[in-house]
């Protein structure tokens, strides 16, 4: 017997799914997390799932675990006291923060700009010059400088330390003689470099990342220490995987080391997943939509794939780390409805958050929110409890909605329709950038839609986007934990290039992916993963000379020692560059960077398939009520998903429930139950 | 008010929510036409520093969404073509400040206008505007410090279509980019934008598939209103009625020996109208600082100031023009006649922002904003490396944001938004130079209860010999305080040469020899203070001494806090020093504008400084 378990450490909550290999079973269970000892309640939750699932911790051959402990430590700034070792000349980098202010004009009136991670006290310029573009060094490293900087930094009390030097990207040798005089003079305080964490072009960028890396490390050290600890201490052999914000998979050696790659290790696994079922599914072409109480995530999956960008952005702070190209807005259950002074209706991103909640949680809140807009159409049921646990206070919902009817001068139900129709345009918005403005036509995608909230609003989305068909997964309010079940080892290597391709040849771009897939290879070999599982996917990241845009071109890597050479590359630069922006330039093609993702395959899940039953889903119908939808009730049957089998078929409008959220169909759509337990929408014939 | 409401006022025959979709979506729209250019185009000063306009106008050429100031009309009257001509798919291009009444205000800033259609009717325009790197002109990056005329400022491109009926004409951006000193960044950097403009075609048809072409005009409409509406309210309760405000403030000089020049502003309110007079600004200078300040430009400045300042979810647009009577005076400044030299605009752009903020700080109670670093300083460093290859690098600097109504202004920080420095690592791998230092100016901010932002210094080591061409402000008069809030101090620039000399610069200079090895020390000025600098936490204060953003001297004179060997605040010696310092002064002033000679004194200063450095040797 033997068993895999994915974590999904959020804020309020910690979900946990046990899969027996053997019976293909899933066991879902959320218990509450504990975020002054994050690791308490991921131990608490793995016993409690295993118990639930017959089984016991000795049993867990893999652990898969994702947690928002990064995102919540930057959003809150709770990390360590970071020291910063940099050039002598450029101690304000942070400081200074490239001097952007917020728009539109009269922008810097009002903006709010965060105290730098390294505060200026802790930073600490050292002289040493490594030219440009050359990277040979210049100007010897001051070590004597370093040396004192160190002591006096351990003597003030920082937590960790960042090195980051100018132009390390082309030649880390400096930087990398910091890192062992710090080891030297204070071998308990973790330290990074720059030209490891980044080894690109942008100094502001770079020592950010870098920052936020160390930020984030003593505490992730001290987090995962203590989980690795409990954990064999109660029995557990079990191997783990920390997800990544790009959705793959790392050592808990490894995140330890590069813990700014967990900065969205939460949202990436409802999309990894997404992917993993849209393709199991046969339509790997799709955007996702994750609602949940106060925001939004959408991005889009292409072949099965999920986008990935180089730009990470958390609060305030945008970095340099690849991570699922996760688009959030400020729209969720919780999110607030008001009219403003020149009677617009803004859904948003103001929230009610967990308390006191939306109207209708009878927590006394007051505000109208879009859960409360829900609750006034029918689109939550009376026979359901919110999330199972709450009695739901209908009239305050109706009272809290009557206030913007007020100040509308419409009806309640107008007003409710009016708050869906807002916030449905605020996810319709971040939906068109991560596909529209990038090229993708979203008629060509089908929508998964999960989160708490997602199943509720998905349909309506669909329909404006004509993205069909509409999926809502089972389990969709843990569709993360599923989803770190799918994902595979994997890390990318990249190198700065910054050649146009008058200066070279196929042969040399081969030979430098072909480096960086041997550092690629080494390091699968290091997180443990056998040679026959490895692979390898190579990108080039094109522009037109000078350009700002990176566009991931794939490569294959043979190819370019063949007679074509690098022509493939620019022939497919061109193409999306057209296909994108509409227009192509006589310029070079400039490969700023090269990039190589190494796999290692981890089998943590396998999608179990039904046989499809009959159509007629009449035994899982349980109640009925009025739903309102466009200006008119309808009657509309509630169907209780447990009790749904594959191949049931159910026309609009519908409500369908689940323990942990609920799905809408509207009038002229059609459900079906697929062989694996989605629920695939469409629009019916007649349309 | 004028005599009659604009056509769009009253009842609009459309649905509220549609309303708000259509709103959100021109808004969003108005951030991707920009991410479009940022991304495609390849000049850095686009790329990295966001200089682009976006603008998205109804089919009277209003503007419904964007940063602009639209002359879609004046535009049309100074093309060889009537309204009538446009066809679906034409861009118009022009980068001449005169034919666009100054809605782009010198010879680098390239402007691409669209006519949009749906169903064969014109429902709209797009636009978008950003700096090219080089229109040609006596200097590299086309922006002579002495210049007499536009004529020297490079080609001109009166309204003419660059494409026609969506046929692209070679013939003419491949004249216009022959022109300049970089033609391959002027062709794409073109296109970019045309791509820009393409972005919002887009978007509209796609809104009018969706609601409607009679929809969204109606939204278009409905939107002008909903702005005007809430300006409106802004104005009856922010502007108070019968009383006039008045401000003036100097730009230094305009690189020829001619300053300090003025700029002088009244405001009142009579009804819903407020009247913004420039009557006694200084005539039109002979060098290139005068500012063709497009009307409809300097209405959306003021209307943005009090929506940023009281109600920043208010859209702004068009709509509420006709609250607002703007007067010009011909041949001044800020209304210079062809052909008068523009290339230098910077300075007097942002005085005329200074002395805006300025005025509504005396008429609007508690709200005080302090003077800033007063231009977006930039330096050109142009020649040919030793291996033959042409190099021109163009970069914008910047310094003291003001302090500002509850809060400490930002050092180095730009006042232009979306701006950013382009990074030192570009700069070094690009172009035959090192970025030595790039750091804060300790204790230029103005002190007061807050702090004005501090200026920064920038030292670049050339590593070839070439010229450089820059122009900054606030050299001589000084970012003013607000409100016992102290003035900033002025900006500095050095050239130290490779045998050790070092020479002061004025703060606008053309084509300047340097040498390999040669150092220039770039430092910009920063932002006054605002309120009582003792009344200032005495902890941010040693805070702020132990992060060496203010000197232990700065903390006891001006803030009146006295630190112990360990930095921290001496509660008792601080109060002390608080209480000297309070019995020692006058009551200060409203505005103070630093130690400024009287104006002939300083008419000379400036005067003899360009003589000196014009008879320097070389």
């Amino acid at each position: 017997m033997s068993y895999n378990i994915g974590v999904d450490v959020g804020g309020t909550f910690t979900d946990v799914i046990v899969f027996d290999e053997d019976t293909h079973e899933l066991t879902i269970d959320k218990v509450l997390s504990t975020p002054k000892n994050p690791s308490e309640g991921v131990v608490h939750g793995i016993a409690e799932a295993t118990t639930k699932a017959d089984t016991s911790l000795s049993e867990v051959e893999l652990l898969f675990h994702g947690t928002t402990v990064v995102t919540n430590m930057l959003l809150e700034e709770t990390g360590a006291r970071v020291g910063l070792i940099t050039t002598a000349g450029h101690t304000d980098i942070l400081h200074l923060a490239r001097a952007w202010t917020p728009g539109p004009l009269y922008g810097w009136m009002g903006m709010e700009k965060p105290e730098p991670l390294a505060d200026l006290v802790d930073t600490r310029g050292v002289a040493g010059t490594i030219d440009s573009p050359t990277g040979e060094e210049v100007e010897p490293l001051d070590e004597a400088a370093v040396r004192e900087a160190v002591r006096e930094l351990e003597a003030a009390g920082v937590e960790s330390v960042t090195v980051a030097l100018l132009n390390s990207y082309l030649n880390p040798a400096q930087e990398e003689r910091v890192r062992e005089i710090v080891s030297e003079e204070a071998p308990e305080l973790p330290v990074s470099i720059s030209s490891e964490i980044v080894p690109e072009y942008g100094e502001y960028e770079r020592t950010l990342t870098t920052v936020i890396n160390d930020y984030a490390r003593p505490t992730v050290i001290g987090y995962l220490e203590d989980l690795d600890n409990s954990l064999a201490d109660a029995g557990s052999t079990a191997t783990m995987n920390i997800v990544r914000s790009d959705g793959g998979l790392m050592s808990s050696k490894a995140a330890k080391e590069r813990p700014v790659e967990l900065a969205l290790s939460g949202p990436s696994g409802g999309v990894v997943g997404a992917a993993a079922i849209a393709t199991k599914k046969g339509t790997p072409d799709v955007l996702t939509l994750d609602m949940g109480g106060t925001s939004t995530d959408v991005s889009l999956v292409e072949s099965g794939t999920a986008e990935t960008t180089r730009q990470t952005k958390v609060g305030y702070r945008e970095f340099t780390s690849r991570s699922v190209d996760v688009n959030t807005v400020g729209a969720g259950g919780g999110s607030i409805a008001r009219v403003q002074l020149n009677g617009a209706l803004q859904v948003g991103p103001e929230s009610a958050g967990a308390d006191p909640g939306p109207a209708c949680y009878g927590q006394g809140g007051e505000q109208p929110t879009v859960t409360d807009a829900n609750v006034v159409l029918g689109r939550i049921p009376p026979s359901v409890q919110l999330g199972g646990r709450m009695e739901l206070d209908r009239q305050a919902a109706r009272d809290a909605v009557a206030t913007v009817a007020d100040d509308r001068g419409s009806t309640v139900e107008e007003a409710a329709q009016a708050i869906l129709d807002i916030v449905n345009e605020n996810m319709h918005g971040a939906l068109r950038v991560v596909s529209v403005e990038r090229g993708y036509d979203p008629r060509e995608f089908g929508l998964v839609a999960f989160g708490g909230a997602g199943p509720m609003h998905a349909n309506a989305l669909a329909d404006v986007m004509d993205a069909y068909p509409l999926i809502v997964p089972p389990g969709p309010g843990v569709m993360s934990a599923f989803g770190f079940l799918t994902s595979d080892i994997q890390n990318e290597f990249s190198e700065t290039y910054l050649e146009t391709e008058e200066d070279i040849t196929g042969e040399d771009v081969y030979e430098k992916l072909h480096d960086l897939k041997g550092e690629a290879g080494s390091w699968l070999a290091s997180e443990g993963v056998d040679e026959d599982a490895h692979s390898f996917d190579y990108f080039a990241e094109c522009r037109y000379f000078r350009q700002d845009i990176q566009m991931s071109i794939p490569v294959t890597i043979d190819n370019l020692r063949s007679e074509a050479g690098l022509a493939e590359i620019k022939n497919d630069f061109e193409a999306r560059h057209d296909r994108q922006f509409g227009f192509s330039l006589d310029a070079p093609l400039e490969i700023a960077n090269l990039r190589v993702i190494g796999k290692g395959t981890v089998q943590g899940v396998t999608i179990e398939e039904e046989e499809l039953t009959a159509s007629d889903p009449s035994d899982a119908v349980i109640d009925s009520n009025d739903v309102y939808f466009d200006g008119d009730n309808y009657e509309t049957p509630v169907y209780d998903r447990a009790r749904l089998r594959p191949g049931n078929e159910i026309e609009g409008p519908a409500v369908v429930t689940d323990n942990d959220s609920t799905v809408v169909v509207q009038p002229d759509h059609r459900a079906t139950i697929d062989r694996y337990g989605n629920i695939e929408i469409n629009r019916g014939e007649d349309q | 008010m004028s005599d009659s409401q604009p056509d769009f006022v009253g009842e609009h025959d459309i649905d509220q929510t549609t309303l708000d979709i259509i709103e959100s979506t021109l808004s969003n729209t108005r951030y991707e036409m920009d991410r479009v250019v940022e991304t495609t185009a390849i000049s850095p000063v686009i790329r990295e520093q966001s200089d682009q306009f976006p603008l998205i106008a109804d089919a009277k050429g209003r503007m419904v969404m964007g940063q602009f100031g639209s002359a879609i009309d004046t535009i049309l009257e100074n093309s060889a073509f009537e309204r009538e001509d446009l066809e679906d798919g034409d861009v118009i291009a022009t980068n001449d400040p005169y034919m666009c009444a100054g809605a782009v205000s010198h010879t680098p800033d390239m402007l691409l206008l669209r006519p949009i259609f749906y169903e064969d009717d014109l429902i709209g325009f797009s636009s978008q505007w950003g700096n090219l790197m080089d229109v040609g002109g006596k200097t590299p990056g086309s922006m002579p410090v002495q210049a007499g005329t536009i004529f020297e400022e490079g080609m001109r491109l009166p309204p003419v279509k660059l494409y026609k009926q969506g046929e692209f004409d070679s013939e003419l951006l491949q004249t216009f980019a022959h022109n300049t000193r970089l033609p391959n960044h002027a062709e794409a950097d073109i296109k970019a934008l045309a791509a820009g403009t393409k972005a919002a075609e887009t978007r509209v048809h796609e809104l009018c598939d969706r609601f409607g072409k009679e929809t969204y005009v109606e939204a278009c409409d409905a939107i002008l209103d909903r702005t005007r509406d809430g300006m409106i309210d802004l104005i009856h309760e922010f502007i108070p009625e019968g009383e006039r405000y008045t401000f003036a403030d100097y730009v230094d000089d305009d690189g020829m020996g001619n300053g300090p020049i003025k700029l002088h502003l009244e405001i009142y309110r009579e009804g819903e109208t407020v009247y913004l007079d420039w009557t006694g600004t200084d005539e039109q200078v002979p060098g290139t600082v005068n500012f063709l300040l497009n009307e409809q430009m300097f209405k959306m400045f003021t209307g943005v100031f009090l929506i940023m300042a009281f109600d920043p979810l208010l859209t702004f647009n068009d709509g509420y023009y006709d609250l607002f009577d703007v007067t010009l005076p011909e041949g001044s400044v800020v209304q210079p006649e062809f052909p008068a030299a523009l290339g230098n605009r910077l300075p007097m752009m942002a005085r005329q922002f200074d002395v805006l903020q300025a005025t509504f700080s005396k008429l609007i109670d508690d709200f005080s904003v302090a003077g800033s670093y007063g231009t977006s300083p930039n330096l050109v460093y142009a020649g040919t490396d030793s291996e033959g290859n042409d190099f021109q690098m163009l970069e914008i600097l910047y310094g003291g944001i003001p302090a500002r109504p509850g809060g400490d202004g930002l050092d180095g920080h730009s006042w232009w938004p979306l701006f950013r420095t382009v990074p030192a690592e570009y700069q070094e791998a690009y172009y035959p130079l090192t970025i030595d230092e790039y750091s804060t100016r300790t204790d230029t901010g103005g002190a007061g209860e807050f702090r004005g932002g501090h200026g920064i210094t920038k030292v670049y080591t050339f590593e070839e010999d070439g010229a450089i061409t820059f122009q900054d402000d606030r050299a001589h008069t000084y970012p003013w305080g607000v409100d016992g809030g102290q003035h900033g101090q002025t900006s500095e620039k050095k050239l130290i040469r490779t045998d050790g000399t070092e020479e002061e610069l004025p703060s606008k200079v053309e084509n300047v020899a340097v040498q390999a090895g040669d150092k220039l020390v770039f430092s910009t000025a920063g932002g006054g203070g605002l309120g009582d600098p003792v009344e200032r936490d005495p902890d941010v204060v040693a805070t702020e001494v132990e992060r060496g953003l203010i000197s232990e001297v700065t903390a006891r004179e001006e803030y009146g806090v006295v630190l112990d060997d360990d930095g921290a605040v001496e509660t008792t010696a601080t109060e002390e020093r608080r209480n000297e310092i309070r019995s020692n002064r006058d009551e200060p002033d409203a505005f103070d504008y630093g130690p400024l000679p009287d104006n002939e004194t300083l008419e000379a200063q400036i005067a003899n400084e360009r003589r000196e450095f014009a008879n320097r040797d070389n």
